[in-house]
């Protein structure tokens, strides 16, 4: 979107974002004063807009006006809802928040039995069997892969997976030394050796997601760049003596 | 008139007084009404003869014997006349001196006292004296010896030829020693005892003296005594009883008996009634006492050193005690003489517990005393209570983590000053040069435009979802999910930037979700943005629909994904968008031609795979993630079967992606920027590793050059 084609409100996000993004550079000096006010105000504008997204977007539509405009099967329904949304504002009174308990009970249990199976169903099994899977030799023939380089491929692979499971072991057998009252708590010489190797995967996974999260803020850099640069050029113009 | 005899002195008073002249002792009891002369009967009238008080019927038996007796006898001589030698020879004149006594002490004795201390021997009578009137209870001193010239001092000072000869030979006829069947119980019990003779020397007259006689009343005096009176004399003539045992005593230890008892003790003559555990004298231990305060210069040495041997032989107090009670039952007594008894003896006959096993006081006002009550009974012998260590039973272990501990949480609850950093240090250096290089490598290629690198490769997977879009068809319906916060808009719409504008190419129909409060109006601007840029005629709710914000996280998910309509009844705009097409015949979320989910979190595209991704069924699931984001994403993609099957990633992917289509969108235009800002990043952790490095190295270097000048 250029800026010649731009409304004079959207002009003024540009120049607001503009501003706010050099408030938020100015961290490069330290902290400051400008930087916490655009903090201030992108953590209260985000919170005011998710308060308006709830009501327009959840409240409004899905609770208070099947109530009002509704038929009497969906008034009924909507009653439980709105009891348990009673019940969970009394937590504002510390005299009431015990009425909100059974409310936070029923969230905590539906969203945990979700979550599980969903981790369960979604995630565990699948990502088991594509594990068993790495060395179906068949596949790999139909889809035309060097099977050296695929059965390569799935031992790293497999190595990552059970070297990375095995640092993650914490069972030790106490041990006290001769001579001495000192409890050793070491693992084992193996889990110790495969511990160490799966301590490498972790490190190479670490510096992927450093990677990853450095391109991440780099795009988000050249964009407000793109966005500087851009209205610089817009409003250099206006500036220029022709 | 005839005189009458008090009962307590002795002495004759006139038939008319009614207390005695001498000791002031009523002479006629007080009986009820007071009877007088004429009021009384014949037998009780005073007689010139004798004396028989009223109430003469009410006196015990041992009482009126002795009445009776006296009658029979002369008056003034019939004492002595009756009294054995030795008893009369103990009653001596009692205006002899104490020198006269020490004159008749015999050779045997005399022999004895030589050993002694002249002090000793020369002690003065007038101590004796006063030691007696001591030992002499309340209650005879009130009554008054029947004849003051018969004290047991007198009888110890005896004639000079009296004492010893007395008491160790006495006449064969009369001695009651040596006659012993014709000794009565009573008087072998006093003769055991050294102080048996003396203590007789302190009866008085109306003491049961003749019952101390009654082996020797003459027949005519038995004549005119009653029959039960009588039988008691004809019991007591038999002979002694057969329980009781007359222990073997020296002469010699009898006579100083009696010498001791007439120098200083006057027993009561209830004495022997005493029970054994109270009686003064009778055990060892208060005879030493006894003595023991005689020796402090009141009594010659020899005397105190005869008594404990006396005190040994005068263990047998009990064999008196039959004695006592057959002189005088304390219930049969008139009640005028009941009045005049001692309290004391009445004590004391009441029978005393053991209190040998009792404990003895050795503090307070009751120190000394036997078995007295404990002053705290219930306190005081309390069983002490065990003393618990109030130190924990710790390791030092477990000890030195405590004070570590301990010094944590003080060193938490202290209020740290500050440390003000200088303005201008290495660090904030280090951070504003590379934020300068950074933003100028990205700025150099925005402004110029110059250097122009090249775009980055598709991958399987961006060219899957590529595939994925190209085979829709125009108005399909097509679910996009804009889960990405503002904050990484820049990276996301430059990565799905090229992936809307080919579904806008394609004409699906989109229906925008968002799990994220601020998801839709994200969607909305980038919309509008690629709409504007790709030259599209998007618009709501033709070509697309903004179902707003789906809430409750996964469960949210997985409501929408089995049942889309009922969990996002309206659209943004408040209207429902499942009622025209193309979202009228979507009743779940498989409906959907394709699902395309835009998010920087890889929780949140894993949510999308857990709960929408089995209601799917063999729908495809592509996704447009965040560079941050791919190694959690990929293993999905990876699978096999792939659980996602197409995937943009970054500004990579979304560049590829528009070069696979032939348009450049945003991913091509920061791609520039992008690759030198890398670049210079790339170097930067270069030589900010080896100038690191080589710090440590030449700090290492000056620390072994240091050791070794050390």
């Amino acid at each position: 979107m250029s800026l010649a084609n731009m409304g004079l409100v959207d002009l003024i996000g540009v120049l607001l974002g503009f501003v706010f993004t050099l408030f938020i550079f100015s961290y490069i000096l330290g902290d400051n004063p400008l930087f916490r006010l655009a903090l201030y105000i992108f953590i209260g504008v985000a919170a005011g807009y998710a308060a308006v997204m709830a009501w327009y977007n959840v409240i409004w539509p899905q609770l208070l006006l099947p109530l009002v405009t509704g038929s009497m099967n969906e008034r009924l329904l909507l009653l439980f809802p709105l009891l348990l949304s009673g019940l969970l504002l009394m937590r504002i009174s510390p005299r009431l928040a015990g009425w909100g308990t059974p409310v936070i009970a029923y969230l905590l249990g539906v969203g945990v039995a979700t979550a599980i199976g969903g981790a369960v169903l979604g995630t565990l099994f699948p990502q088991v069997l594509a594990s068993i899977n790495l060395f179906d030799l068949n596949a790999a023939n139909q889809n035309g892969n060097n099977l050296l380089l695929y059965v390569m491929d799935a031992s790293v692979i497999l190595v990552a997976t059970i070297t990375t499971l095995i640092f993650f072991h914490f069972g030790v057998k106490s041990r006290t030394d001769q001579g001495s009252q000192a409890t050793s708590a070491n693992r084992g010489v193996v889990i110790e050796s495969l511990a160490w190797v799966g301590q490498i995967f972790i490190s190479i996974t670490f510096g992927a997601l450093f990677a990853g999260v450095y391109t991440a803020a780099l795009t988000a850099l050249v964009e407000r760049m793109y966005s500087g640069v851009k209205l610089v050029q817009f409003l250099l113009p206006l500036f220029t003596p022709k | 008139m005839a005189d009458v005899r008090c009962p307590m002195c002795g002495k004759l008073n006139p038939a008319d007084l009614d207390v005695c002249q001498f000791c002031q002792a009523r002479l006629k009891p007080v009986m009820g009404g007071s009877p007088t002369e004429s009021e009384l009967p014949a037998s009780s009238q005073p007689s010139s003869s004798k004396v028989e008080p009223a109430g003469d019927a009410a006196l015990p038996d041992w009482l009126q014997s002795l009445r009776q007796r006296q009658e029979s006898l002369p008056e003034a001589a019939e004492p002595q006349e009756d009294v054995p030698d030795w008893l009369s020879n103990l009653r001596a004149p009692a205006e002899e001196t104490p020198s006269a006594a020490e004159d008749a002490v015999p050779d045997w004795l005399s022999g004895v006292s030589l050993d002694t201390p002249p002090q000793a021997e020369a002690a003065p009578a007038e101590p004796e004296q006063v030691f007696f009137s001591g030992e002499e209870p309340d209650w005879l001193s009130k009554i008054g010896p029947s004849q003051p010239d018969e004290t047991p001092e007198t009888l110890a000072q005896d004639s000079p030829e009296g004492g010893e000869s007395n008491l160790t030979e006495p006449p064969p006829e009369e001695s009651p020693i040596q006659n012993e069947e014709e000794t009565p119980e009573w008087l072998k019990g006093l003769a055991e005892q050294p102080g048996g003779a003396a203590d007789q020397s302190g009866l008085t007259e109306w003491e049961p003296e003749g019952q101390l006689e009654a082996p020797g009343v003459s027949a005519e005096t038995q004549d005119e005594l009653p029959d039960w009176m009588a039988g008691i004399l004809a019991r007591q003539a038999t002979g002694p009883e057969p329980e009781r045992s007359r222990p073997e005593i020296p002469l010699a230890a009898l006579g100083a008996a009696a010498l001791t008892q007439s120098a200083g003790e006057s027993p009561s003559p209830f004495q022997e009634s005493q029970p054994k555990g109270v009686e003064p004298f009778s055990s060892k231990e208060g005879l030493l006492a006894e003595l023991g305060a005689l020796d402090t210069g009141e009594l010659p040495a020899w005397l105190a050193g005869i008594a404990p041997l006396e005190a040994e032989k005068q263990e047998p107090a009990p064999q008196a005690a039959p004695v006592e009670s057959g002189l005088a039952p304390s219930d049969e007594l008139p009640s005028w003489l009941e009045a005049m008894r001692p309290v004391e003896s009445a004590a004391v006959l009441a029978a005393m517990p053991d209190l040998s096993h009792e404990t003895i006081e050795s503090a307070g006002p009751l120190s000394g005393l036997r078995g007295v009550l404990p002053a705290e009974p219930g306190v005081a012998q309390g069983q002490k209570p065990h003393v618990h260590s109030i130190k924990l039973q710790i390791s030092e272990t477990n000890q030195a983590n405590a004070v570590l501990i301990e010094q944590m949480i003080k060193t938490e609850g202290q209020a740290r000053p500050l440390l003000r950093h200088s303005v201008i240090t290495t660090q904030r250096i280090l951070r504003i040069g590379i934020a300068v290089v950074l933003i100028l490598a990205v700025l150099w290629p925005l402004v110029t435009g110059s250097p122009q690198a090249s775009l980055p490769g598709f991958t399987p997977e961006t060219y899957a979802a590529n595939q994925l879009i190209e085979g829709l068809r125009t108005g399909a319906p097509v679910l996009l999910a804009f889960d990405y916060q503002p904050g990484l808009s820049g990276e996301m719409d430059a990565a799905a930037a090229g992936v809307i504008d080919h579904l806008m190419v394609k004409g699906a129909y989109l229906a925008v979700v968002s799990t994220a409060t601020t998801g839709s109006a994200q969607a909305e601007r980038l919309l509008a943005m690629v709409n504007q840029a790709g030259q599209h005629n998007y618009a709501s709710p033709g070509q697309y629909t903004d179902l707003g914000f789906i809430p409750g996280g996964p469960t949210g998910l997985l409501s929408f994904a089995q049942s889309p309509s009922q969990a996002m009844p309206l659209a943004l705009d408040g209207k429902s968008p499942w009622q025209g097409n193309p979202l009228q015949d979507v009743t779940a979320v498989k409906d959907f031609a394709l699902t395309i989910v835009i998010t920087d979190n890889p929780d949140d595209a894993r949510a999308w795979v857990e709960q929408v991704g089995p209601a799917l069924e063999n729908q495809p699931l592509t996704m447009v993630i965040s560079a941050q984001a791919e190694p959690m994403v990929r293993p999905y993609v990876e699978s096999n079967p792939p659980q996602i099957s197409g995937l943009v990633t970054g500004l990579s992917g979304g560049a590829s992606y528009e070069d696979l289509n032939g348009r450049e969108e945003l991913g091509q235009t920061y791609w520039n920027a992008f690759s030198l800002g890398l670049i210079a990043a790339v170097l930067l952790i270069l030589v900010c590793g080896l100038v690191t490095a080589g710090s440590a190295v030449w700090a290492r270097t000056k620390e072994t050059e240091g050791e070794k000048k050390a």
